[in-house]
């Protein structure tokens, strides 16, 4: 009891505290451990709850008998209560002790490294594409708007939000590694620079649709302030365009940009998987697929939490950005009125 | 199995079901034929040799511990370092390996003479002690998923200097195909690698053509030819064996030249493959089979009649035809004729004793007239369970269901989860109802199916007699072929428990499959066998052509 009340005292501390930024981020950072515990419990208990079993899936329908199922589930800890397997699971993964995979008997957490490594150089390669790209066009077609450049623009992201990544995929491929054979069309290479090479397409396709929403997003919101008061006031008082530009404008025009940047590390994050099955790469996207499909659960698990706790830094990090370029919004995160 | 593919093995699916479900546009499937094409295979100076050979598979391997190797890829990526005692050939007979020679004096022993001199890639002999341990662990070790198949041996006995016994608790005529599973290792570096065995780092010491190289796990196995080899060499120094799973990126990984080869192209995909310029394809019956399952106890399947009836409803040329682009054989019994070859009856010979069977053309009036006769002579309602892979079952249980409307038998169609199909039927064997099923071959042996599918062993979580058939006939048949000795008394007992089930129709027989290979033009594989390619040397086998 005298704990919780410690805790309590310590929030509420936070809560009052006189950084309002530093105590938000600490609050956020705090949650973040019961956030994952209460995903390794759902995760754990609807993979158990699944019908069918690693076992089934290991043997891969030979012929069995009752003494060699038995043999495999103790082998692998497949018998016993829910809560006793989740508890289990929990000793070990408190000490980072995540287990063995059952589908490979590769220790899990250098089967996560393996592949979680190319799916965030894919995905860091592809927000950048994305964020650079596609601000671009978007700054581009609001500083144009209406004319032709705008409309190609525009036109072209309608294309890109709906065109699904592994059908732009397929469509990349077959145009720059088939016809005109640039890129190589599968695998991933060795080497930084190889690497970089092989993830090219697979990046630009994964970066198509997100793309397409930061141009509407960048040209909207642009528009949106080019028009604001302050701006032609600015004109007025005759400041150089580009300070009118890169201050004024594009500082405020990023804020939705900034939320959506969030949302797009984790659109790039998920649908990898898409991208990575087209393309033959091996990352966190295709090892989560065929994992589940084995009811392999220490790499499940291992896996969605790892991928939950970037979902999560990712939110972290965008709503600190969200705090830098709006001072409004710091002045609000304060439980006392504003002064 | 249920989605086997050309299975050496009757195993789970090992999905491709995302390369299914992505390839389904044939986006790229206009204009594919036009481009030109580098020769794919580097070729050396001579013609004989190649310094590279870049081979796929349109799943991914899941453990390269051959005692933990249960999918097609794993089995795939491992047949051409890892050894048996005896090894499949072109025409599914067996043959020496590892052991040079058999006897086989009694009905439960089996002596082996293993080869000697043969040397593991490190240099050092193998010896028998090597042999012993790891037939121990494969029987026995930590994780195995052979104990069931092996559960019969009773005794593995050094008998000789090069000489093993195996005692078996009861007949078993197809043991000797089973031996192929009976892999050796050096006991030294299993013993110190025992648990990560088959990962990056510790891949195993064997006696094959190729040395396992290197593992990226979900996307390739390299191979290095192994020069102390102590039978045929392969051409290819090194030999990449890269998974892609979705079958679009293969394909234009094959037309631009990036591989030389693959196996396993899905039967509907064969007609568009077939025009990429500078790649053959190579299609032969796999032993695969298609099927109905109903559970005779369980009404209203219970009724002879309705399975009658059901199997008048089958349209066998048309789901060959329009469903699976006219590649697999329509079926006319459980075996399939190309596993008679090691009793020695061909298959056209099989097909002419399956003429005596009773058969059930595809006929509305026919099936109605069956139905009459039966406890529900207005038809009823019942669910069809259906996986996602592989995709055509689907089709196919449509197919059926339109059919089986026109005589009043209401059957609905319920696409379920690989893990939940599994659940429902094959791990517990109560009210398993109709099914659908595609199954793989575990031996080359004309008794492999019928037994596991009538065989009253089979009614158990992971038995494949789905249909829970017992017949005190078949069981009387069953031990009689298993334990004659004489080819022809085997022939006789097989082919009656067949014409048996054809009365009874436990299962309606859809097809036989046939797998499909692509090769390059530069390149030939005579040795490829559709069911046993992935226990088979193939790296060693494939040369220029």
């Amino acid at each position: 009891m005298a704990a919780l009340q410690t805790a309590r005292t310590i929030w509420s501390g936070w809560k009052g505290a006189r950084h309002p930024v530093l105590s938000f981020a600490v609050r956020r950072i705090l949650t973040i451990p019961v956030l994952l515990l209460i995903i390794s419990f759902l995760v754990f208990s609807l993979t158990y709850l699944a019908p069918g079993s690693a076992v089934t899936a290991l043997l891969g329908g030979r012929p069995s008998t009752p003494q060699a199922i038995a043999q495999l589930e103790t082998e692998y800890h497949l018998n016993g209560s829910l809560l006793h397997r989740y508890l289990g699971w929990l000793g070990g993964a408190v000490h980072l002790q995540l287990g063995d995979s059952i589908r490979t008997s590769q220790p899990v957490v250098q089967v996560i490294q393996s592949s979680l490594g190319v799916t965030i150089y894919l995905a860091i390669y592809a927000f950048i594409l994305t964020i650079v790209v596609g601000t671009g066009l978007g700054f581009l077609a609001a500083m144009r708007s209406r004319r032709a450049a705008d409309r190609i623009i525009s036109g072209a992201s309608v294309i890109g939000i709906s065109a699904p990544a592994f059908a732009s995929g397929i469509i990349l491929l077959y145009v720059f590694a088939e016809v005109l054979g640039i890129f190589p069309v599968y695998g991933l290479g060795s080497g930084f620079f190889s690497e970089f090479w092989h993830l090219t397409l697979p990046a630009v396709a994964l970066s198509v649709s997100g793309m397409a929403l930061v141009v509407k997003l960048t040209r909207a919101s642009m528009i949106e302030v080019l028009d604001r008061d302050y701006v032609l006031f600015a004109r007025a008082r005759g400041l150089a365009r580009s300070r009118i530009l890169f201050s004024y404008v594009l500082r405020n025009g990023m804020i939705p940009v900034v939320t959506a940047g969030g949302l797009i590390v984790i659109y790039l994050l998920t649908s990898a998987v898409l991208v990575e099955v087209t393309f033959a790469i091996p990352g966190t996207g295709s090892l989560l697929v065929q994992s589940i499909d084995f009811k392999d659960i220490p790499v499940i698990q291992g896996l969605t939490l790892a991928l939950a706790a970037l979902i999560l830094a990712a939110n972290l990090v965008t709503d600190g950005l969200y705090l830098l370029l709006d001072p409004r919004i710091r002045g609000g995160l304060t439980w006392q009125p504003s002064r | 199995m249920k989605y086997a593919t050309d299975s050496a093995i009757a195993r789970v699916s090992r999905r491709g079901f995302l390369g299914a479900s992505l390839a389904s546009g044939a986006l790229v499937a206009a204009g594919c034929s036009t481009s030109s094409n580098s020769p794919s295979a580097k070729s050396g100076s001579s013609g004989a040799s190649l310094d590279s050979l870049t081979w796929s598979f349109n799943q991914v391997a899941t453990n390269l511990d051959p005692i933990k190797a249960g999918d097609l890829p794993s089995e795939a990526a491992i047949s051409s370092s890892v050894q048996g005692l005896v090894v499949y050939n072109a025409a599914g007979v067996v043959e020496p390996y590892l052991a040079e020679s058999w006897t086989h004096p009694d009905p439960i022993t089996w002596v082996f003479n293993i080869r000697p001199g043969v040397r593991f890639w490190d240099g050092t002999v193998m010896t028998m002690e090597d042999v012993l341990y790891s037939i121990d662990r494969l029987l026995h070790g930590n994780g195995t998923i052979f104990g069931g198949l092996f559960s019969t041996v009773t005794s593995v006995k050094q008998t000789g200097t090069m000489q093993l016994t195996i005692k078996l608790s009861s007949p078993n005529p197809e043991f000797l195909g089973l031996a192929n599973f009976l892999f050796v290792g050096q006991k030294a570096y299993t013993e110190k690698n025992n648990s990560t065995l088959g990962s990056p780092g510790t891949l195993g010491m064997f006696t094959g053509p190729y040395i396992l190289e290197n593992y990226v796990p979900n996307e390739s196995v390299t191979l290095t030819r192994f020069d102390g080899y102590w039978g045929q060499k392969g051409a290819a120094k090194t030999v990449t064996f890269q998974f892609i799973t979705d079958d679009n990126t293969r394909r234009l990984a094959l037309q631009s030249g990036q591989l030389d080869g693959g196996f396993n192209v899905p039967p509907t995909d064969i007609a568009s493959w077939r025009q990429i310029s500078n790649i053959d394809l190579v299609v032969k019956p796999n032993l695969q089979i298609g099927y109905l399952s109903m559970d005779v106890k369980q009404s209203p399947w219970s009724d002879v009649h309705v399975r009658r009836a059901v199997a008048h409803c089958v349209d066998q040329a048309g789901i060959v035809k329009s469903i699976m682009g006219g590649v697999p054989t329509a079926a006319t019994s459980i075996t399939p004729p190309g596993e008679w070859a090691p009793l020695g009856m061909s298959a056209s010979e099989a097909l002419t004793a399956y003429q005596n069977f009773q058969h059930y053309p595809f006929d509305i009036a026919m099936a109605k007239a069956e139905l009459k006769q039966s406890a529900f002579p207005n038809g009823f309602t019942a669910t069809l369970p259906v996986p996602p892979t592989p995709p055509y079952l689907s089709s196919i249980a449509q197919s059926i269901a339109q059919n089986l409307k026109q005589i009043g038998i209401t059957l609905n169609i319920e696409n379920v989860q690989e893990n939940e199909y599994e659940a429902g039927f094959f791990t517990s064997k109560k009210n398993t109802g109709i099914q659908i099923l595609e199954n793989g071959p575990t031996v080359d042996d004309p008794s492999d199916f019928p037994t596991i599918m009538l065989g009253q062993a089979g009614i158990v979580g992971g038995g494949w007699n789905t249909a829970n058939y017992v017949n005190p006939k078949v069981q009387e048949l069953i031990a009689q072929e298993s334990a004659a000795t004489k080819p022809s008394e085997r022939i006789a007992a097989i082919t009656e428990m067949l014409n048996i089930a054809s009365q009874d129709v436990p299962y309606v027989m859809n097809y036989w499959n046939e797998g499909a290979m692509a090769i390059s033009s530069n390149l030939t594989y005579p040795g490829f066998h559709a069911a046993w390619y992935c226990i088979q040397p193939w790296a060693a086998q494939i040369s220029p052509a």
